[in-house]
């Protein structure tokens, strides 16, 4: 099946900086698909890159087959976003604001539609009220449906969820579930955290300091029979000896003289205590993690790279 | 493009702001009329003063003198300087404006090409630019021909006084609005260049009014090397041509020939001059935001 979206070799440059380094990945039809990454990670300059705002240093889009220079306007037709913070011209109604957009979009839908979109964002009731009321939560809400307001095809949101309150999050996570389940939207979903991510997407794209880490669907990277365990043991130089003749053992990762990280088939962690047990190690913690989580967490907390990148 | 006009015009004229020069042109004329209005005579005879070493004036020809066509013109020669800044306040606000405040990114990313949103902020600016001045008329022209009444023109000059027959007179006015719409259009379009490379409205406007206050001290500075080498290319050098429509022309006897203009080619040529800045100020708008990054 052709990709919906396909990035190749994308990059951008400011100055000496290199805010996005040869990036490439590929969206499907009807994907939630995930873009991780923490603040400064080079996410939202991807993402601008994908809406025109900014001009890539090398690399190519196309989207929906077109090569997205070439064909900017057609493929903007199809195409909603919200980049970064959804903002509006606060002196106008979220009614005013979504009809402006409509326009600036070459339609002219009727005010029964327009209303149609603010009741599905959860704003009719207040559609003739000025924006600059509105509280960070509503103004997200209207953001999207700026965004949908000419039924796109692919719609990109970058960050939905910061500065929203946990009801705030969870409305904007149901939005997005409904415009994938029942409206069956192709859907590119920015975020900085991990477990909003994990919540929504179908697919998954990681990004360190403008470089892709890795890539895959959500199901083979949260694959359920591969763990890493954290053991917080009592002599590390035993242990060592141990974990490395432990043929079903994948990788060991010390932490410091009394904690390591074990990547390990998830049914054998009884085994592993019993092992250690035996060889007279003491084992004072024993947590289990999914990889992603530990490659996520790996990312952000140190500087090295620890695992392969599924590229 | 219409309904993508009609967008940005509705932008400039919801917000209270834009009211602020209408406000501001208004308090002026009224102040010049009420001050004239009272107190026009002494006026008139400060303005003679000048003159009378070589001229004798009957009372008659100075009760006569202070009418609305006069006052008119007196208070054009004053606003006509101040109005770039009200021209400023909403072309430089047009993208710099809209990227502080993030919503350059919303119009980005519609379909619409950046060449088109460029054309569309400088056509409001120019329906902007146009209401000025249909309410610097109304103010200006029709307030003061209503309370002043009308009658032959007298404008002076270093060399003399000029005199137009008040029917010879309506005229030379939407000439003058005319040319003066070209020439505030240019500021529009050198405000919305500046506007592009900006992210902060304040820099373009201050940026405008120290372009046209610098140009405007070096087209009025005597010093013959300007004079021919960087004043003739000067916008603001040409900003006052309208000026030219009542400068008329004489006959053998010195009598004012109807419906003349001394200098028409010279005042054509301005206005040549400025629709050249106009094109380059929008060419080069065009050519910058195409290649611009959007990181607000």
């Amino acid at each position: 099946m052709e990709p919906l979206v396909r990035v190749s070799h994308l990059s951008k440059r400011f100055g000496s900086f290199e805010a996005v380094r040869d990036i490439s990945f590929e969206v499907n039809r009807g994907q939630v698909y995930g873009f991780l990454g923490q603040n400064g990670a080079g996410k939202s300059t991807t993402l601008r890159m994908m809406m025109t705002l900014i001009r890539p240093t090398a690399g190519s889009i196309e989207v929906f087959g077109l090569n997205l220079e070439q064909h900017r306007k057609e493929i903007l037709r199809q195409v909603g976003a919200v980049i970064e913070k959804p903002d509006h011209y606060g002196y106008l109604s979220a009614y005013e604001n979504l009809r402006m957009a409509a326009v600036l979009c070459g339609i002219h839908p009727s005010r029964e539609k327009l209303m149609q979109q603010l009741d599905f964002v959860g704003l009719a009731d207040r559609a003739k009220s000025p924006v600059k009321t509105f509280s960070q939560g509503m103004k997200q809400r209207l953001g999207i449906a700026t965004a949908l307001v000419h039924d796109p095809a692919l719609i990109i949101l970058d960050e939905p969820t910061n500065g929203l309150d946990p009801q705030g999050i969870a409305d904007i996570r149901d939005l997005i579930r409904r415009l994938s389940r029942d409206h069956q939207k192709t859907l590119i979903v920015s975020s900085h955290l991990l477990s909003e991510i994990e919540l929504i997407a179908d697919s998954l794209l990681i990004l360190h300091k403008g470089e892709k880490r890795i890539e895959g669907k959500m199901n083979e990277l949260l694959n359920p029979a591969e763990t890493i365990v954290e053991l917080e043991l009592g002599n590390k130089a035993a242990a060592s000896i141990l974990l490395q003749q432990t043929e079903w053992i994948g990788s060991v990762d010390w932490r410091s003289d009394l904690q390591c990280c074990v990547r390990m088939p998830k049914n054998r962690i009884p085994e592993l205590v019993r092992l250690l047990s035996e060889a007279d190690i003491p084992v004072h913690a024993v947590a289990s993690k999914h990889s992603l989580e530990y490659y996520f967490l790996q990312l952000t907390q140190t500087e090295t790279h620890v695992g392969p990148a599924v590229d | 493009m219409l309904a993508l006009l009609w967008i940005e015009l509705n932008k400039i004229f919801r917000r209270p702001r834009t009211y602020i020069a209408f406000g501001a042109m208004a308090a002026i004329v009224w102040l010049i009329q009420l001050a004239l209005y009272f107190d026009g005579q002494a006026y008139v005879d400060l303005l003679l003063s000048n003159l009378s070493g070589s001229f004798e004036f009957s009372d008659l020809f100075k009760t006569q003198l202070l009418n609305g066509y006069l006052i008119c013109f007196v208070i054009l020669n004053t606003l006509l300087i101040q109005m770039p800044l009200l021209v400023a306040l909403v072309a430089g606000d047009s993208i710099a404006g809209e990227a502080s405040q993030g919503t350059l990114r919303f119009q980005l990313t519609r379909p619409i090409s950046r060449a088109q949103l460029i054309f569309v902020k400088f056509a409001a600016s120019v329906v902007y630019v146009l209401c000025l001045l249909l309410w610097l008329a109304l103010l200006a022209l029709l307030g003061s021909v209503l309370l002043f009444g009308v009658n032959d023109l007298v404008v002076l000059r270093s060399t003399g006084i000029e005199q137009m027959q008040m029917d010879d007179v309506f005229w030379r006015y939407l000439a003058a609005f005319g040319f003066a719409a070209i020439a505030l259009t240019t500021v529009a379009a050198l405000s919305l260049l500046l506007s592009v490379l900006s992210e902060n409205p304040i820099g373009p406007i201050i940026a405008t009014m120290s372009v046209v206050l610098v140009f405007t001290i070096l087209s009025e500075m005597n010093i013959p090397i300007y004079d021919t080498t960087v004043k003739p290319w000067l916008f603001t050098t040409h900003m006052v041509a309208w000026k030219g429509f009542f400068y008329v022309q004489a006959d053998a006897e010195g009598a004012t020939v109807r419906g003349s203009v001394e200098n028409l080619p010279a005042v054509l040529r301005s206005a040549g001059i400025l629709l050249g800045y106009i094109a380059l100020f929008l060419w080069t708008s065009i050519y910058l935001f195409r290649r611009k990054d959007i990181l607000t």
